[in-house]
């Protein structure tokens, strides 16, 4: 007997013993508790404007009217404080440690959401988006009203869907959230502040955005407390930091005619990045290696001996690579993103003053590349 | 396909296994695992999802165990800053003359890969998808999964 069907009799087993319940109970669990989620709840929801000044940016009022249209009841408006530039740096600088954030924010490039949600012993301000258009950072403020959480518990962290409208409205089973954590307020033991990365690929390009926090959870407590904690959105582009984008088209950058090939270079306010791709002649390699597991393999390992000996060079200074171990090879062998047999590779670098920069290249052992 | 009450009973006959395995291949206890599974079929019965086949409500299901697992973990890891112990727990160990116990032994990310693959039948692409991953990926996470029990099996029996 194959070693497939065993397993798949053994799996069948271990589930039949241990998974005793009936399709009706099942059933019957289902119906209980959507409608359960139905009933108004006792722990009401409100969505606050807190500033004047985001109503005037875009059309988000029409948003926000939308939303307090589902909300269950409406509570009191709370009086958060409008998050000050100075406080937003500030924060990101003493708290987080993130000089990059902090000097982002003071030169502006920053956007106020400035909406409050309020569930339960919770109240979660969004505060701002900063970073750039490969990196934005949500910044919270999350105020806790519970001693017994605040006396014992220095770390909190959140857990968020950060979707486009429609992603977020019709196919938020197919996407994993994001998470961010925070430190508790010097000052004020109530008070959070929390930092997550969200998802560039709908922040940051002005669409319509959904951020939804969905799990509070503290470091000494067991439990975790789930909310659904929603902010609409959008985020103008101009106000997260540009990342300059250079589009190669696949320039050899390799001494090896069959080497790697430069798509893009992105500058960012965190890292500049490289994509490259290689396209492979799949015959003769899986000639080689029995099996495809055989030829990723020899992917893996000929782009780390590539990417080794890669430095990206700055009017005469050198800088390596940051920890490319982490940029795993993605192997297009059917051609789902339009090539056939090519693989995708990314490596990061320090950042680069793309503007003042005279000469940028990559050099591979003795030869140099020329970006700019 | 619309999930009537009458093809909700019918696909939780079909898929309640399939559901079952791939959440306790994750958190690797019955209690938790008994609930993720019901988490995943409350959603399937809430959702407003028109289906293609049967073959698409279990892509979904796979699909929403998985992500609801990662979730799961997530919020289990906070308690601590220590990784997540791949210690292997006792319910496990019970069975530990059975090659399901065995592939439960390994890590998170070659037991998933692994058990999508010779449970589901599942393709390197069919794994890629269900678990957000490029299908390089999946292919050497496969690959060294079954060096790892390799060990234990003669690497014929696993073609």
């Amino acid at each position: 007997m194959s070693v497939k069907i065993t397993y798949k009799q053994q799996v069948d087993a271990f589930c039949n013993e241990k998974n005793t319940m009936t399709a009706e109970e099942m059933l019957r669990i289902a119906k209980e508790r959507i409608s359960g989620r139905e009933q108004p709840s006792e722990n009401a929801t409100n969505v606050i404007d807190l500033t004047e000044q985001r109503k005037k940016r875009n059309a988000f009022g029409k948003v926000l009217s939308a939303a307090c249209v589902i909300i269950v009841c409406t509570l009191a408006v709370a009086t958060t404080a409008l998050a000050a530039t100075g406080k937003l740096d500030e924060v990101l600088r003493k708290i987080f440690k993130d000089e990059t954030s902090a000097e982002l924010v003071e030169q502006g490039y920053y956007y106020e959401v400035n909406q409050s949600v309020t569930e339960d012993i919770f109240r979660i301000d969004l505060l701002a988006v900063t970073g750039d258009a490969q990196t934005p950072k949500l910044v919270f403020d999350v105020w806790v009203n519970d001693p017994n959480i605040s006396l014992n518990n220095d770390r909190i962290y959140l857990s968020a869907y950060t979707l486009g409208v429609e992603q977020y409205e019709n196919e938020l089973d197919q996407y994993a959230m994001c998470d961010g954590s925070g430190y508790q307020d010097a000052e004020n033991k109530n008070l959070y502040h929390v930092v997550m990365d969200g998802a560039p690929v709908w922040i940051s390009y002005g669409e319509p955005v959904v951020v939804s926090v969905r799990e509070i959870r503290f470091k000494h407590i067991a439990r975790s407390y789930e909310v659904n904690m929603e902010y609409r959105f959008e985020v103008p582009p101009m106000d997260l930091h540009p990342v300059v984008s250079d589009y190669f088209g696949g320039v050899l950058v390799s001494p090896e005619e069959d080497g790697f090939y430069l798509n893009y270079a992105n500058y960012g306010a965190y890292y500049t990045e490289c994509i490259f791709v290689f396209d492979y002649d799949g015959q003769s390699l899986e000639g080689q290696y029995a099996t495809e597991s055989g030829l990723e393999s020899l992917l893996q390992m000929k782009w780390r001996d590539y990417a080794d000996d890669l430095h990206m060079v700055v009017d005469g200074a050198e800088y390596e690579a940051i920890a490319h171990e982490g940029g795993e090879v993605w192997y297009d062998k059917y051609g789902e993103a339009g090539h056939k047999n090519r693989c995708y590779v990314t490596l990061h670098f320090p950042v680069i003053d793309y503007r003042s920069a005279k000469k940028i290249s990559l050099k591979q052992g003795t030869a140099e590349y020329r970006l700019k | 396909m619309k999930i009537t009450e009458s093809v909700f009973l019918d696909v939780f006959e079909k898929f309640k296994n399939t559901v079952y395995s791939v959440v306790f291949n994750y958190v690797r206890n019955a209690e938790d695992a008994a609930d993720l599974q019901q988490d995943v079929f409350v959603k399937l019965l809430g959702s407003d999802v028109e289906y293609e086949s049967e073959e698409h409500i279990k892509a979904w299901l796979i699909r929403v165990s998985i992500n609801l697992c990662k979730n799961h973990l997530r919020s289990q890891s906070h308690l601590s800053d220590a990784p997540l112990s791949e210690e292997i727990p006792a319910e496990v160990k019970e069975e530990s003359n059975d090659l399901f116990a065995l592939v439960l032994t390994l890590p998170e990310k070659y037991r998933i890969p692994l058990h999508l693959f010779y449970y589901e039948e599942y393709s390197v692409r069919q794994i890629a998808t269900a678990m957000e991953l490029p299908e390089a990926t999946v292919k050497i996470r496969l690959k060294r999964g079954r060096e790892k029990l390799g060990k234990s099996l003669r690497k014929e029996d696993w073609f």
